[in-house]
């Protein structure tokens, strides 16, 4: 079971790379649109240098470091919710989506394995920033606990993939992105903390943000990275992102195991 | 054994969409693709499905493909349920569509087969020494290796049929693969059908098609479908009996007078007769005969009887295109024969 798992996604990650690096400018560009961004963190950083602001006291008051973690691992979030939602656009619009739907695999073994490549690029995107932050904009990270970082790393794909998958089950049935997808991604943004700390919002707003996963993502991960906490002491944040993994994962791939029901009752599977 | 066993086996779909099609109370309009077909198909054996353009023929492969959940009645393949048991069913099946964008087209056709027979749960070994296999077979060896945009649309249906036997599947659903082709490249492509796939992999084939003399050319067995139900299931050969046509046969014969030979027409089943004088002595008959009546015997005896010698028999080919557009016409009255 586990080397068919492995099998299908394996499959699942060179065709996606093969596909992503024939492309080479579009490949090139994502790579070093890193370091832009980088620098644009570094100088909005360089502007807030020196103002004391209480809520960014857990974090020494470096705004740059508070701003590139933040930014930089919600891209996990915008891909998560993106690329199940592409996967299926593309099969559906490439025609292979029935080609696969034969295949005698379970259709959320494909739709998982079809977000593997994303989240890697993802990975390496998210390790840039830190290397060009690092390198050339001195962001400390000296401390930093890898262990608990990738905990957090997994933790957080898992709880973001939930909402993927619960968003694509829609676009099966609806073949397009709903809105729905943009909303997640802008109510999340703003209330998880990306930009400024959550703490600052009006307190019926810091408790809302409590309830949402990339609040605690981001908190962990901040956390792991810049203060060196370890996975004992990140234990509140970790329950709260498996909780929500644990619940939401079973309800996304129900969703979708309904919505392939749904067109091929309706036999509409190669549809766009 | 039996590959697929389909008993009434009905779709009806319904034209709603978008979010009223979740909670809408109010009946849509509906449009019953496959009305109450019932077949069944013997292993090993090449069967058409023929029809015209929305006759139902890709809904009721859909349908035994686990694509398509039925309205009702029920299909087996190689004994597993379609619904009930899909996975089983999904196992056995390969599908060889007409859709060209169904691969990836900025990967190479060895690219495409690795990651469709990894799908397919083949391991690592098995793939390599099945691709090369179907690569052979289907003279794919020049092209493999290329990006797949690069492919003539020929050579992308030898990949759609490539990726099709990967998993060495036991029934294998051919759906208007010939579609697009020009004639040379359709005249190759049932040529390998007959000489390479059918001979190499012993499956059984169901053929999709709306050209009836490919599905002469190929199959062992035909249902003609329109508006859903079958409107002839047989040999193709007896498909002129179905369509109540005439046969004609030529016969050449030897020791017997022309005024005599008239006297053919006499016999029941004999519609008409009428005769040529070749040279010493032989006569040329052209025997129109009812096809629902075997009045040929009769007729051969009666040749016999008055001491005359049958150089030659032959039954002029009847048009096969034809009488598949007569049975269609035939079946707006009815069933012709189901």
């Amino acid at each position: 079971m586990i080397r068919h798992w492995m099998r299908i996604a394996w499959a699942f990650i060179k065709r996606d790379f093969l596909l992503t690096i024939s492309y080479k400018a579009l490949f090139l560009s994502q790579i070093s649109a890193v370091i832009f961004w980088a620098a644009i963190f570094y100088y909005v950083g360089d502007v807030f240098k020196g103002v004391s602001a209480a809520a960014l006291g857990p974090y020494k008051g470096n705004y740059f470091a508070f701003l590139l973690i933040g930014v930089a691992f919600t891209d996990y979030l915008t891909v998560s919710l993106a690329s199940f939602t592409n996967s299926i656009q593309e099969s559906q619009l490439m025609g292979t989506l029935e080609i696969l739907l034969l295949s005698p695999c379970r259709y959320s073994t494909l739709l998982i394995s079809s977000s593997l490549w994303p989240s890697l690029f993802t990975s390496l995107r998210f390790l840039l920033y830190l290397l060009f932050g690092t390198l050339i904009f001195g962001l400390d990270i000296g401390n930093a606990n890898p262990l608990a970082a990738v905990v957090i790393m997994l933790l957080s794909i898992l709880c973001f993939s939930s909402i993927g998958i619960m968003v694509s089950s829609v676009t099966l049935v609806f073949k397009r992105v709903v809105p729905v997808n943009y909303l997640i991604g802008g109510v999340f943004s703003f209330l998880g903390g990306v930009a400024f700390p959550s703490e600052v919002l009006p307190p019926w707003l810091v408790r809302i943000s409590s309830y949402i996963p990339l609040t605690h993502s981001l908190t962990a991960m901040r956390r792991a990275l810049l203060d060196g906490y370890g996975v004992t002491q990140l234990l509140p944040e970790i329950g709260a992102l498996a909780l929500f993994a644990v619940v939401f994962i079973p309800i996304g791939l129900y969703l979708v195991h309904l919505a392939v029901r749904r067109i091929k009752t309706v036999g509409n599977v190669s549809h766009y | 054994m039996t590959a697929i066993e389909a008993v009434n086996l009905t779709k009806i779909f319904s034209h709603q969409s978008g979010w009223t099609s979740l909670f809408a109370r109010s009946p849509a309009r509906r449009t019953v693709a496959v009305d109450q077909l019932s077949l069944q198909v013997e292993g090993g054996t090449i069967f058409g499905v023929l029809g015209p353009n929305g006759a139902g023929k890709t809904t009721f492969i859909k349908m035994i493909c686990s694509l398509l959940l039925p309205t009702s009645g029920e299909a087996r393949v190689f004994g597993h349920d379609v619904v009930r048991e899909s996975a089983l069913v999904r196992k056995e099946v390969g599908l060889v569509t007409s859709d060209e964008r169904s691969f990836y087209w900025r990967l190479t056709g060895r690219q495409n087969m690795e990651f469709f027979a990894s799908v397919y749960d083949l391991n690592m070994h098995l793939m390599r020494r099945r691709i090369e296999e179907v690569v052979e077979m289907l003279d794919l060896k020049e092209y493999i290796d290329r990006r797949f945009n690069e492919y003539s649309t020929g050579i992308k249906q030898k990949m759609a049929i490539a990726r099709g036997l990967l998993s060495a599947p036991r029934l294998l659903v051919m759906d208007e693969p010939t579609k697009g082709l020009d004639p040379l490249a359709r005249h190759s492509f049932l040529a390998l059908m007959r000489d390479r796939i059918i001979s190499t992999m012993k499956c059984t084939i169901i053929f999709c098609t709306n050209i009836p003399s490919e599905a002469e050319q190929v199959c062992d067995r035909i249902a003609i479908i329109n508006h859903g139900r079958i409107i002839y299931s047989g040999t193709p050969e007896e498909t002129d009996s179905a369509t109540g046509r005439h046969c004609t046969y030529r016969i050449v014969v030897r020791g017997i007078e022309g005024p005599e030979l008239s006297r053919l027409e006499g016999i029941p089943g004999v519609e008409a007769c009428t005769c040529q004088h070749l040279k010493h002595g032989e006569y040329e008959l052209a025997l129109k005969l009812d096809a629902s009546k075997p009045a040929l015997s009769d007729a051969l005896k009666f040749l016999g009887r008055d001491g005359c010698e049958i150089v030659k028999c032959a039954r002029e080919t009847a048009d096969f295109d034809e009488m598949v557009r007569d049975l269609m016409h035939a079946s707006r009255e009815g069933p012709v024969r189901g």
